[in-house]
């Protein structure tokens, strides 16, 4: 995976160095915006084509809100320590 | 909201052709998100790269308005080891690498999915549209109990776009500048620490 990291870091120099083209860097975006869309598509079909997934697609709903709801608990409650502890004063 | 609706009509798109098993025998799926993740990683650092209002933005950060994306990094992580003790069927770090999407859904199941499978990547999915949608619902209680930075760590990377406009409305205009910068961070952020928890 490490090779994943080395394409960000290469990608953000390219993007550095074009960052004055402004095109560019809306083209960029529009092919991430496809690129997102396109994966999150074939993400699905092969999720369609798993009957374990789709038989335990319920579970991984309920699943997926504990997980979340933790996450926005947990991120609440520091934020709130935070703003009352070292911002306000 | 647009955004979080075609993800979602796309993905289950794809679920129901799969479903139906109506789809091209001969083309190798795993194969094609291998390539297709490879090129997103680096159209990723292009676009943050090129992004001169994220480099002006971190070059004006301070250790005050750094608190706010940190309280919405540790927290989340402080939440995933809550959930960590409920579910002994999930690994740990598999479940840091889902909670550090912080909302931002797409991206982060996309990686996920590439290393861990369909599976976790599902679950990756669904529980980042929930923490978008917790946090749109829930802001105004948020706001209201927790006070005014709560709602941009709840938003996570979402606080610069989709959870921007709610999360102003209930804490305020002056926080709008916070609320981009703490999304930023995270966005910024989203691809490194995935990678890095579905590595261990």
């Amino acid at each position: 995976m490490i090779y994943l990291f080395v394409l960000l870091i290469i990608g953000f120099l390219v993007g550095w160095l074009l960052r004055n083209k402004n095109n560019w860097i809306k083209t960029s975006e529009k092919i991430l915006l496809y690129t997102i869309y396109l994966l999150l598509f074939t993400i699905g079909m092969s999720v369609g084509k798993n009957p374990k997934i789709i038989k335990n697609i319920f579970i991984l709903g309920i699943d997926a809100l504990v997980i979340s709801f933790f996450c926005v608990l947990g991120s609440i409650s520091i934020a709130f320590i935070v703003f009352k502890y070292i911002l306000k004063k | 909201m647009k955004g979080t609706i075609v993800v979602i009509s796309l993905f289950l798109v794809g679920l129901i052709i799969g479903l139906v098993d109506f789809y091209p025998h001969n083309i190798n799926f795993e194969q094609l998100t291998d390539y297709l993740l490879m090129a997103l990683m680096f159209i990723v650092g292009v676009t943050t790269g090129a992004n001169k209002k994220t480099i002006a933005l971190l070059k004006n950060a301070n250790i005050k308005i750094l608190t706010i994306p940190l309280s919405a990094i540790f927290g989340t992580w402080i939440g995933i080891i809550i959930v960590s003790l409920i579910y002994s069927k999930y690994h740990f770090f598999d479940l840091m690498a889902i909670g550090s999407g912080f909302g931002y859904y797409s991206l982060s199941s996309v990686l996920i999915q590439g290393v861990k499978g369909d599976d976790l990547a599902t679950l990756a999915l669904i529980s980042n549209i929930f923490r978008e949608l917790l946090t749109l619902i829930f802001t105004p209680i948020i706001a209201k109990y927790f006070g005014k930075i709560a709602p941009i760590a709840s938003g996570g990377a979402t606080s610069m776009d989709v959870t921007l406009p709610i999360i102003t409305k209930y804490v305020g205009t002056e926080y709008a500048i916070i609320s981009v910068f703490s999304g930023t961070v995270l966005t910024f952020l989203v691809p490194i620490f995935v990678t890095l928890f579905i590595k261990i």
